[in-house]
């Protein structure tokens, strides 16, 4: 299917610089890239996951060992929290939600299967695959498909609409912040449309027995048979576990939301995204996404969702390569004169709390092009 | 010790601690070896047996238990990061370890990587042992063994059984082999016919013409040759799937179909179709057989047949309609890439076949 138009919202930003066979030429060019970085999928790309994985193994084993020293030393209370926290970021981010997405399943190994793969946090896997894997990232950034804008609790495109309620907003974003396992774990429910009437409990018992099925197994572990294991010192090993999973949560969420909220990044109306063409769907990710500059480690902790461009264009290619996509990608971008949203963590993150507050407003154009250009 | 770490990491208080995760993964990745639930084997030795052919001697792990000669393993290699399962037959043990006899064939994957990339100290997996091909609990009978190739291999384990149990009764050997450098184990087996004098050793070799040798493919007139009376022996056979056939013709002729004990290989891969071909696609779990037009996908075949799999984006970005291959090949309509042959997951809103497939839907 090819479209003959440009999305028009696309065509604000970039104006009429490009016609439709250049960006139909920028489509096969980034196909082109695929196909050359998945000829190249190899021992390096499965050795590379499984070093990751060995290593959150480690850090997780020594935070919950160092948690228990904490009762002879408070010192290795707090190590073993900073491991916890940082073993459980590895597992959700760069182990987790890529696998998920299907980026090992080539390997055919057992342990990395993203049909089978569960993550240690209380979404269940299957939820998480609908909402994430298909509603965001097919849908990304259209405002009444893409869940993930604004959760169902936050004004995140001048395109919703404002209600006095979202005044509030920076609050929510911060409880969002502090308890995001819990916020994507009843993603998927959908559950700020249940008062408008669009679901009922009954139609959807089976994802909530889902939810509960592995909120349970999550509490049970890290708030009750870890703590239970240190008898006395029962308070500190909860604190230390809730603790850990507070600093997940707070990454996690400033991550994924310099993703899609920077300032620059677009939103797009179910209109604007009509008979998209597959180059008009990697124009939409291009334009949709931001990505945060680093080092190794900032790239390895947010999941190599700093690439958040390359991972929309390549949701299943293992995400190790995306420093590589990326130089290309931006080399592309620059060749078709293309914007590139990128910035440094402070910089992006700025921005998305801008937008927060600039959001809880109403916006000064209701009509849906965006109040600042 | 190990056994007892295996017991504790299936407890129900490992599970809810490692929860969601196997306990058993944990310690596989911190200690490879052991860690796990398969039987890990560490390549120990590799002896080239022919230009072609090499043994590798597998150090296993606590999980290997035993196995019966005559028997298979299915055995598991990574080979530039993707995981290969083939079954092969453990030829022999040596010293505790199974050893596994690997011919290279010309697509074959696993058995090129034995033959060529293979290094000592490798781990590989292990399943559980299996097979019939195993010899009868009453010997009494004179054993005529026909092997074709890497055939010999389950009939070289079930000859150092019978000799090392000191069985005194007739044992004629067939050997068929496309040239005499490509017999494997020629001097084990010379070895053990010039030791024993009840076993007797008979070449055959099919392309070229060898002093003392048979030649040419399987004919009756081979048996008459070596003097065995297909009747009164209890045979086995093992070989590339023309030799069962004439085989078995044979003996069904006589009517003695009853008294052969067969081994087949894998079957060969089929050829890749060209582009522009229909392939027949199987769902396993709702036994339906289809065909899938030329260029079509997986998917779309699915429905076509009055099945309804969960899908989602359907250009291979979201994987929600991913499901497990059983057989077969596909192409990645995106990439062009071809896929393996053996059981894996793929997105079958992007996959065409290319072999007739099976697929778990």
């Amino acid at each position: 299917m090819t479209s003959m138009t440009i999305n028009t919202r696309i065509q604000g930003v970039i104006g009429s610089k490009l016609t439709r066979a250049q960006v139909d030429a920028f489509g096969a060019e980034i196909d082109a890239l695929r196909a050359r970085v998945t000829a190249d999928l190899g021992q390096k790309d499965l050795d590379y996951i499984k070093s990751i994985i060995r290593l959150q193994r480690r850090l997780e084993i020594g935070g919950r060992a160092a948690i228990y020293a904490g009762i002879f030393n408070p010192l290795a209370w707090v190590a073993g929290v900073g491991a916890l926290g940082t073993a459980k970021i590895l597992e959700n981010m760069e182990i987790g939600h890529n696998i998920m997405h299907g980026q090992f399943d080539w390997t055919n190994d057992p342990e990395l299967r993203g049909r089978k793969y569960d993550w240690d946090n209380v979404c269940p896997g299957d939820q998480w695959r609908h909402s994430h894997n298909y509603m965001h990232h097919h849908y990304t950034n259209i405002v009444g498909k893409d869940r993930d804008v604004g959760y169902g609790i936050l004004r995140m495109a001048d395109e919703q609409p404002w209600h006095p309620g979202y005044i509030f907003q920076p609050v929510y974003a911060l409880a969002l912040a502090l308890f995001f396992e819990w916020g994507v774990g009843v993603h998927d429910l959908e559950l700020s449309e249940l008062p408008k009437g669009k679901w009922k409990w009954s139609e959807k018992k089976d994802m909530v027995k889902a939810f509960l099925k592995k909120t349970r197994k999550q509490v049970l572990k890290d708030y009750v048979a870890f703590p239970l294991l240190a008898g006395p010192f029962f308070l500190p090993v909860l604190a230390g576990n809730v603790i850990a999973n507070i600093i997940r949560n707070i990454w996690a969420f400033m991550i994924i939301f310099c993703g899609h909220f920077t300032e620059d990044a677009e939103m797009f109306t179910e209109a604007e995204c009509e008979n998209e063409s597959k180059a008009d769907w990697y124009l939409r990710q291009l334009m949709g996404s931001s990505n945060i500059e680093g080092g190794k480690w900032m790239h390895i902790m947010s999941g190599n969702l700093s690439h958040q461009i390359e991972h929309h264009m390549f949701p299943d290619i293992p995400a190790n390569r995306y420093a590589e996509l990326a130089v290309e990608v931006k080399a592309l971008c620059e060749k078709y004169d293309l914007p590139y949203n990128t910035g440094t963590l402070s910089k992006q993150f700025g921005t998305v709390v801008k937008r927060i507050f600039r959001l809880s407003l109403p916006s000064t154009n209701q009509n849906g092009t965006p109040a600042v250009a | 010790m190990l056994n007892f770490i295996d017991r504790a990491l299936k407890s129900p208080l490992a599970q809810v601690l490692t929860w969601p995760h196997r306990a058993e993964t944990y310690l596989e990745f911190l200690a490879p070896r052991i860690g796990g639930v398969a039987i890990k084997a560490t390549v120990k030795a590799v002896r080239q047996e022919t230009n072609r052919a090499v043994s590798l001697v597998l150090e296993p792990n606590h999980r290997w238990s035993h196995h019966v000669p005559g028997q298979y393993v299915p055995f598991t290699a990574t080979i530039n990061g993707r995981r290969y399962t083939r079954c092969f037959t453990v030829s022999g043990i040596e010293a505790g370890c199974p050893v596994v006899t690997i011919q290279a064939h010309s697509s074959g994957i696993v058995s090129a990587w034995a033959n060529e990339s293979v290094w000592q100290g490798d781990i590989v997996e292990l399943g559980a042992p299996s097979g019939d091909f195993i010899l009868p609990v009453e010997r009494n009978e004179p054993f005529l063994f026909i092997a074709g190739g890497s055939g010999i291999t389950p009939i070289r384990a079930l000859l150092d059984q019978l000799a090392g149990e000191g069985h005194q009764g007739q044992v004629d050997i067939l050997y068929y082999v496309p040239s005499s450098a490509d017999a494997i184990f020629l001097g084990h087996l010379k070895t053990l016919a010039t030791s024993c004098p009840n076993v007797k050793l008979h070449l055959a070799v099919t392309r070229e013409k060898v002093a003392g040798s048979l030649s040419g493919h399987f004919t009756p007139d081979h048996l008459k040759a070596i003097g065995v009376d297909l009747s009164k022996a209890r045979t086995y056979v093992c070989g590339p799937a023309g030799l069962i056939t004439a085989v078995e013709q044979h003996w069904s002729n006589a009517g003695q179909h009853s008294r052969l004990t067969l081994e087949r290989f894998q079957a060969i891969e089929l050829p890749v179709a060209v582009d522009g071909e229909g392939q027949a696609v199987r769902f396993s779990d709702s036994a339906i057989t289809t065909t899938a037009p030329a260029n079509r996908t997986i998917l779309d075949a699915a429905e076509a047949a009055g099945l309804n799999p969960v899908s989602g984006c359907r250009q291979g970005i979201c994987r929600t309609c991913t499901c497990r291959k059983l057989a077969g090949q596909v192409r990645d309509i995106r990439t062009g890439q071809i896929s393996g042959d053996g059981p894996e997951d793929i997105a079958i809103c992007v996959s065409v076949p290319v072999t007739p497939i099976t697929i778990e839907l």
